[in-house]
């Protein structure tokens, strides 16, 4: 699915355009701003044991 | 699954979304990793029912709201502080919203009923569509409209008495600016 922009599409968001588009603004810097962090380590390692994991069971069935 | 289709490599393609998704329901980043860890272990638990092909953020999204509502929500929301949602995280604002008082958003934006903040942060944010939000909180399309409106009322009126007064763009970056982060 290809991902939409969000639409500034609301009847109040029309009558006064400028705050519409600082709230928007907002919102995506508050949210982008933990988007943008490096993925911590955590998570890698955490993934790499669960994919590791599952490969070895898997080579415990297929033996 | 066909070849080629990494599970891990999706996962790990959303866990900035996931974090910052739960950041805005938490409101620690403390806690939201933890919720992340979860929702990454029941995703990889339950990889089998996710079908290939259909939209993965949304199904993840899905688990890590789930998750927080089954399991945190009480203590969660009984700990935050009044700067709450991503206090920390944005002690110093991106350089191209440097004009704009995160401070004072980020309270309006916790003064709002958690659905209608819920519904503002998934489409007005992450991007979601109001029929993806609508499948990730479990409720009607027009439910995630009318909340996502009387979110962006509210909002608006919080920043209009916070100093945005003006419509015209130069004043209202002007009174923004003034005030100290």
């Amino acid at each position: 699915m290809i991902k939409q922009p969000p639409k500034e599409s609301s009847g109040s968001l029309d009558k006064r355009p400028n705050v519409g588009r600082q709230i928007n603004g907002l919102l995506q810097a508050m949210y982008g701003a933990v988007e943008k962090e490096p993925i911590p380590e955590r998570f890698l390692d955490l993934l790499e044991k669960l994919d590791a994991a599952e490969h070895a069971q898997s080579s415990k069935h297929a033996s | 699954m066909g070849e080629g289709f990494s599970f891990k490599k999706e996962l790990l393609a959303h866990v900035p979304p996931m974090r910052a998704f739960a950041m805005s329901l938490c409101g620690r980043v403390d806690l939201a990793d933890d919720l992340v860890q979860d929702a990454l272990m029941n995703a990889w638990a339950k990889q089998e029912s996710f079908q290939a092909g259909t939209n993965i953020k949304a199904w993840l999204f899905t688990i890590v709201r789930n998750l927080f509502y089954s399991r945190m929500r009480k203590r969660d929301r009984e700990v935050q502080d009044t700067d709450g949602v991503f206090s920390e995280r944005l002690s110093v604002p991106p350089s191209q919203n440097a004009n704009l008082d995160l401070q004072d958003f980020r309270k309006a934006l916790n003064t709002l009923p958690e659905d209608q903040r819920e519904a503002i942060i998934l489409v007005g944010a992450s991007g979601m569509t109001y029929e993806e939000a609508a499948e990730i909180c479990n409720c009607p399309v027009g439910t995630i409209k009318s909340r996502v409106n009387r979110a962006r009322n509210k909002l608006e009126e919080l920043l209009m008495v916070s100093g945005a007064d003006d419509y015209g763009p130069d004043a209202l970056n002007a009174s923004i600016t003034q005030r100290a982060f």
